[in-house]
C-alpha cells in the first residue's frame, strides 16, 4: 500500500472566496447569492465565506434538484433537519 | 449479475401508470433520501429507487425491461438476451453524461448504461485529440471516521467508484482505494481536501481535487456537537443528593468529577478542554442521569420504606387540579 495521502483540513477558519465555493459546489455566484439571501449560508469577513458553508451549500443543492424546491423550501427543510438533529442528539 | 426487480423496488404493480411510478418514486425518495434519513441503509434504497425510476419512468427503457418478461425475481442471475444491443439503443440525454454521483448498478449499466455511456466518452476523447484542456472535476464523497480517531490521528482506506475511461473511450466504473490521514482534531461536518485525486485533467491540465465530508460513526458513551462532546453518567441517588467525587470515563481517559450535593438529574458538569482536541479544545459536558437501585432484597426494601416513613417528598407535588 502506497503512503497515506495528507489532506488539507477546511474549516471554520478557512476563508474561501466566492469563485472557489462556487467551484467547489458547481454552482454559479447568483445561485450562492440565492443562497445566502435566504439565510442558509452567510458571508463572513467581506465577500468569503467559511469552509463550513461547502457541506451545507452541497446539501442545499442535493434538496433543491432531489424534490424539485425553490430556495424558500431549502432553507425552510434545512432548518428543520438542523432541529431535528439537535434534538436526537439530546434524545440519547 | 443480479435481476432487479424495478417493480418491486417502487412497490407497484407491471400494470402501473406512469403516475402510479410517479409518484411511488417520490414518495420513496423523500423517505429515503440520505440527507433526511440518517439510517445507514438509506443511501443504498435511496439509490435503488432512483434507478428504478431511472428506468420505469422513461417509456422507451420501460418498454426494453419489459421485455426482459416477468419471470426473473428480485436477486436472480441474470444475462442479457442476445442481441440486446443492436435491438435498443437509448438515447443520450441532453447536455451529456447523468451526473456523477449517479452511480447505478451493473444490471442497470448491462442493459442502458454502456452504450449510452460510450458514445458520449468517444466524443469527448476526440475532442480531447483536438486541443480540448480542462482541468480535471473536483469529486465529492463522505468520510465516516470514530470519534477516538480525533484524538489520536489515524490513517484510514477509503473506497470510492470512479469513472476510467479506457482505450476505445469507453466510460466504466473502476473501484479505487485510498489511504487518508485523518488529523488530529477532526470534526463531523468539516471537509478536507485531497489535492489531485478529483477527475483527471484534459490537454495537460492539473486533476481535480477530492473533497471529502466527515462524519462521525455513533459512539457508544459520547455524541459530539462541534468540537463539544457529551456522555451521559450514571450516578446513585445518594451520590446525587449528598455530593460525591466519582469517576468519569473520557476518551483520553478517567477523570475524578465532583458530584454537587442536591444534584436533579439532567444537571450537567463540564470537564473544560476534554471535548476534542483543537488549539482550543472543545469541553466534555457531562449530564447526571440518576440509576435507581432494584428494591428486591429485603434490606433495600427496608430502607425503601424507611424513606417513605421519614422523607415528606411529593414526587407529584404541583399536579394536583
Amino acid at each position: 500500500m502506497a503512503d497515506p495521502h495528507d489532506v488539507d483540513i477546511l474549516d471554520a477558519d478557512t476563508l474561501l472566496e466566492l469563485e472557489d465555493l462556487c467551484r467547489v459546489c458547481g454552482v454559479d455566484v447568483a445561485w450562492i447569492e440565492e443562497m445566502t439571501a435566504y439565510g442558509v449560508v452567510a458571508p463572513s469577513a467581506g465577500a468569503r465565506y467559511t469552509a463550513i458553508a461547502i457541506a451545507r451549500l452541497r446539501k442545499a443543492r442535493r434538496l433543491e434538484q432531489d424534490f424539485a424546491l425553490n430556495a424558500s423550501g431549502v432553507a425552510l427543510v434545512l432548518d428543520l433537519l438542523d432541529e431535528i438533529e439537535h434534538l436526537r442528539a439530546r434524545l440519547r | 449479475m443480479d435481476y432487479k426487480d424495478y417493480y418491486k423496488t417502487l412497490g407497484v404493480e407491471r400494470t402501473a401508470t406512469a403516475d402510479e411510478i410517479k409518484q411511488a418514486f417520490r414518495k420513496l425518495a423523500r423517505k429515503y433520501h440520505p440527507d433526511i434519513n440518517k439510517e445507514p441503509s438509506a443511501e443504498a434504497r435511496f439509490k435503488d429507487v432512483n434507478e428504478a425510476n431511472e428506468v420505469l419512468s422513461d417509456p422507451e427503457k420501460r418498454r426494453a425491461y419489459d421485455e426482459l418478461g416477468s419471470n426473473f425475481a428480485q436477486g436472480q442471475n441474470f444475462r442479457p438476451p442476445p442481441n440486446w444491443g443492436e435491438a435498443h439503443e437509448f438515447r443520450q440525454q441532453a447536455g451529456g453524461a447523468r451526473p456523477q454521483e449517479q452511480d447505478f448498478s451493473d444490471f442497470f449499466e448491462e442493459l442502458f448504461g454502456a452504450r449510452m455511456r460510450g458514445g458520449a466518452a468517444g466524443g469527448q476523447a476526440r475532442q480531447g485529440q483536438r486541443e480540448f484542456r480542462a482541468r480535471g472535476e473536483d469529486a465529492h464523497a463522505r468520510i465516516v471516521v470514530s470519534l477516538r480517531d480525533s484524538f489520536t490521528g489515524a490513517t484510514r482506506q477509503l473506497s470510492l467508484r470512479v469513472p476510467e475511461i479506457s482505450g476505445d473511450g469507453r466510460i466504466s466504473q473502476r473501484e479505487k482505494t485510498l489511504a487518508v490521514k485523518i488529523p488530529k482534531g477532526i470534526t463531523a461536518g468539516q471537509v478536507v481536501r485531497l489535492k489531485g485525486q478529483g477527475g483527471p485533467g484534459f490537454g495537460g491540465e492539473a486533476a481535480g481535487d477530492l473533497y471529502l465530508e466527515v462524519a462521525f460513526a455513533p459512539d457508544p458513551l459520547y455524541r459530539a456537537e462541534g468540537k463539544d462532546l457529551y456522555l451521559d453518567l450514571p450516578v446513585a441517588p445518594w451520590e446525587a443528593a449528598l455530593g460525591a467525587s466519582v469517576q468519569v470515563p473520557t476518551p483520553t481517559g478517567p477523570i475524578m468529577l465532583k458530584v454537587p450535593p442536591n444534584s436533579a438529574p439532567g444537571r450537567e458538569l463540564r470537564a473544560k478542554g476534554r471535548g476534542l482536541p483543537a488549539q482550543a479544545p472543545g469541553d466534555l459536558h457531562v449530564v447526571l442521569k440518576i440509576a435507581l437501585p432494584a428494591g428486591d432484597t429485603a434490606r433495600a426494601k427496608e430502607l425503601y420504606e424507611q424513606m417513605a416513613r421519614d422523607l415528606a417528598f411529593d414526587p407529584r407535588a404541583g399536579m394536583e387540579g
